[in-house]
């Protein structure tokens, strides 16, 4: 689908196609260029309708529109950590197509420099510092989007997006969901990357519990996301690696509680190999976080040591956020110290 | 003297995880519905076309791998490798070693002290892992720690009580410990008994140890009655339920259990229907034999066909997988006792008494009988007071009297030594044993042959011509060494002739068993 040439109703010129956006905003679905209005460069996102069917026409569609909706609360509610759209309408894409294949829904959003993922490059020099800073801006990120009771659900490396020098937003809320309102991809098993897919997922465990089931994918992806900033390590296919044959998901028929403990065995060995690359001074509490954050346990993850106390739902980031903080903290004073 | 033929239920096996996990237990009905995500390996690959980055190549390699594109893993693995000298990350490494030269994943797994080292390392990371706590309990009651291993028991059974694994260990150790109503409890009361079949062979087979009848053998039986083929997954339950028909004197309902149990057998309901064979005149076939982990069944067969050094290296194999257990170890002491290797046999006793913490009455009298047999009579004669007093010695009178016989003939008491073998022999008669009475017997006739005793000839022939109506494969395997060549053929052919045969066809497809009557 070319839009090239064309202005979106808010005046913004369709320029060169985007090639690097295939994985950082849904673009298996979309097709994306920069947009240029008053000396700005922006990113328009739009639906590429003819990658469908007429039968999937409608529920991509409705998928497209659901992000837009989702997008619109953000905006509204000025959340600065998630990339913020700034224009939402359709688009002339054939004048001579039927009607309803003549519109596609597109999206502009700030143009981002790229994602975190060479930033954190396991072949490149890379300081503590700036590596608890991603984290520590990711789980403020998600805590602002969990405040507005929605669910990213496909946070991975490279939707985390960095503006300028040190900026960090979240983009694609292409799979996310808003508590209350149903969303078109909420039936599928696994809403997010494959990758990254937390385990309950991989098994097709559905928890009856909106938080356990959305909130807490949030926060096993961000314990991905610890593991692949200081190792580029796909964290839960690594565990699954060391998980016996039958008790993998092709595998495994019975419930899904029954397998966690074979996860968690698993787990436990993963977590204890890949330490050897956690900073000395930081391993202990690198691993507490990435076995809190990664408990095949939907219902206790990201909860550890919170038993008998309120700090759990909505709020359970907030002890994240300040230990990452904490964290960045420490290695930035130490290094000044280790250079005077 | 030793028994060869103590009872045996199917209790539920208790090996290290990781070894469970390569046995039909570990295996469910596999899901219908598979995630497809070619389109993402797609998609992740365009990226890497474009972008040769580490992180990107990370990303894809493990995608690939799991999507089973080995190639497109590969290619991967090969950029990371490519830049090994700069990257950090040695996990990386090691990941990307292992998918470009196509290697598993090598799980080095620590012995004893070394494993309990290892384990305590990975449990200061999270003690809340319930598998690793069963595997460091069963290490420890292997080495006799018991109560140790308790604490990691109970943990274990609290963070998994749904855990099949967790369960079925767990009722072992408490069988191993002689808690036998906890060991039911633990089953009864599981979430899983309801659903699983293998939940329920043990739950069956430990109400037999405490000698009831499990509330759930009734309605087994039925479900048993009405599927055609029993799945692999049934096979340890069908054989629990032909335990207690077997046990109720209903040999016809128990025959027909183990047959079911046969059709695809685990090693248990295979050890078991070995167990029953003589009995029930069950048919056992080579490729049934070939199961997986069936050192046990694989040794009691040879031992059936007479063929001890086979027996032997098996129950050593047995002995192994089970390290907490005596009754591999009294298996080895009997059976090197039958070949007269007395030094092993005893070395075997001494370890079933260690790892059973001297409780096994049993055993006891095994470590008696190689005492007295490699010249330790001055111990032996201490010890066989000692046992003579003991409240359990009343039901182990045969092989007290026996080896009291053995005694007195090693000490050169000849006619004391007949006296008491003839005692043994009577009380096994009167009690209706007759593999007591065979083995009585054999051990007779060869201590009279050692000892040089002058109506050894006329005790020989005696024992050669009751072995031959005896069941026990062991009194046949001493008194055919004691024999002249043609007596010996005979006693060949007896044995042989027990060891029923019949033709059967393998069905690779459905790894079934189907007897050609």
């Amino acid at each position: 689908m070319n839009l090239q040439g064309k202005t979106t109703p808010g005046g913004w010129f369709v320029g060169e196609p985007v090639t690097f956006a295939a994985d950082h905003t849904g673009g298996y679905f979309s097709n994306c260029f920069y947009v240029e209005k008053d000396g700005k460069t922006a990113f328009l996102k739009a639906l590429d309708i003819e990658k469908f069917d007429i039968s999937q026409l409608m529920g991509v569609m409705a998928g497209f529109e659901y992000e837009s909706e989702l997008l619109k609360i953000c905006k509204d509610k000025r959340l600065s950590r998630i990339v913020q759209v700034i224009e939402s309408d359709r688009i002339e894409r054939d004048p001579n197509a039927s009607a309803v294949l003549r519109y596609v829904p597109f999206l502009v959003f700030e143009l981002a420099e790229g994602d975190i993922r060479n930033s954190v490059d396991a072949s490149s020099a890379v300081s503590d510092q700036w590596r608890f800073y991603v984290l520590h801006q990711t789980t403020l990120a998600l805590m602002q989007l969990h405040g507005q009771a929605i669910a990213h659900q496909d946070l991975k490396p490279s939707n985390v997006l960095l503006f300028g020098a040190d900026k960090l937003k979240l983009g694609d809320l292409g799979r996310s969901s808003l508590r209350g309102k149903q969303a078109p991809h909420d039936g599928l098993a696994l809403p997010g990357a494959r990758n990254y897919a937390p385990f309950e997922q991989r098994y097709s465990h559905v928890p009856a519990d909106w938080v356990e089931r959305r909130l807490s994918s949030d926060v096993f992806h961000l314990g991905c996301l610890t593991v692949f900033s200081f190792t580029n390590i796909c964290f839960p296919e690594y565990v699954m690696e060391k998980l016996p044959e039958p008790y993998r998901p092709d595998n495994w028929g019975a419930a899904y509680i029954e397998v966690m403990p074979h996860i968690q065995s698993s787990l436990a060995i993963a977590i204890q190999e890949i330490s050897v690359d956690f900073p000395s001074r930081f391993r202990a509490n690198l691993i507490s976080i990435v076995l809190d954050l990664c408990h095949p346990d939907p219902s206790r993850r990201g909860r550890a040591n919170t038993e008998g106390s309120s700090v759990a739902g909505l709020l359970w980031l907030q002890r994240y956020a300040s230990r990452f903080d904490i964290l960045e903290k420490t290695s930035r004073i130490r290094e000044v110290g280790k250079n005077a | 003297m030793l028994d060869g033929q103590q009872p045996r239920r199917v209790v539920p096996r208790w090996r290290q995880s990781w070894v469970s996990a390569r046995t039909a237990e570990a295996w469910t009905q596999p899901p219908r519905a598979k995630h497809n995500f070619a389109d993402e390996v797609t998609g992740k690959h365009l990226e890497f076309e474009r972008t040769k980055t580490v992180p990107v190549a990370a990303e894809l390699m493990f995608l690939a791998t799991e999507a089973g594109n080995s190639d497109i893993a590969r290619t991967a693995a090969s950029l990371i490798l490519e830049k090994v000298d700069r990257i950090g990350s040695k996990s990386l490494i090691q990941a990307a070693k292992r998918v470009f030269d196509g290697s598993n994943e090598d799980r080095l797994v620590a012995q004893g002290n070394d494993f309990i080292r290892e384990a305590k390392k990975l449990l200061s990371i999270d003690f809340c892992n319930p598998v690793l706590l069963i595997d460091v309990a069963r290490e420890l009651t292997a080495k006799g720690q018991e109560a140790a291993a308790l604490r990691y028991v109970k943990t274990a059974v609290g963070l998994a009580p749904q855990s099949r694994f967790v369960i079925r260990s767990a009722t072992r150790y408490y069988l191993h410990t002689g808690e036998h109503e906890l060991a039911h409890d633990l089953l009864r009361k599981s979430v899983l008994l309801r659903s699983d079949p293998w939940i329920q062979a043990s739950e069956i087979a430990v109400a037999t140890v405490r000698g009831r009848t499990s509330s759930i053998v009734k309605q087994t039986i039925s479900a048993l009655n009405n599927e055609k083929v029993i799945p692999a997954n049934k096979s340890e339950l069908a054989s629990a339920v032909g335990t207690v028909e077997l046990l109720s004197g209903s040999e016809k309902k128990a025959k027909k259990l183990f047959q079911q149990a046969l059709f695809q057998p685990n090693d248990n309901s295979l050890a078991q229907a070995e167990w029953a064979a003589t009995r029930l005149r069950l048919v056992v076939n080579e490729a049934a034999l070939q199961t997986p982990f069936s050192f046990e069944a694989n040794s009691n067969n040879a031992y059936r066909k007479l063929q001890l050094g086979d027996a032997i290296e098996h129950a050593k194999y047995w002995s192994e997988d089970e390290p907490f257990a005596s009754r591999p170890l009294d298996t080895l002491c009997y059976l090197y006792s039958l070949e007269g290797k007395y030094i092993e046999a005893r070395e075997a006793a001494e370890k079933a008494i260690k790892v059973d913490g001297g409780h096994s009455f049993s055993s006891n009298l095994n470590l008696l009988f190689t005492k007295i047999q490699s010249g330790d009579v001055d111990v032996a004669y201490t010890d066989l007071l000692r046992l003579g007093k003991h409240p359990e010695a009343k039901s182990h009178a045969i092989q007290l009297l026996a080896n009291a016989g053995a005694l007195a003939y090693a000490t050169g008491d000849l006619k004391l030594g007949s006296e008491f073998y003839q005692r043994a022999i009577q009380a096994a008669r009167s009690r209706g044993e007759p593999h007591m009475e065979a083995l009585a017997r054999a051990f007779y006739a060869r201590a009279a042959e050692v000892a040089g005793d002058e109506n050894s000839l006329a005790i020989v022939a005696e024992a050669a011509k009751n072995v031959e109506r005896l069941p026990s494969p062991g009194a046949i395997h001493i008194v055919r060494t004691l024999v002249d060549i043609g007596r010996r053929n005979q006693l060949d052919a007896t044995a042989s002739a027990r060891v029923a045969k019949r033709r059967w066809a393998w069905d690779a497809a459905t790894n079934t068993l189907r007897a050609i009557e």
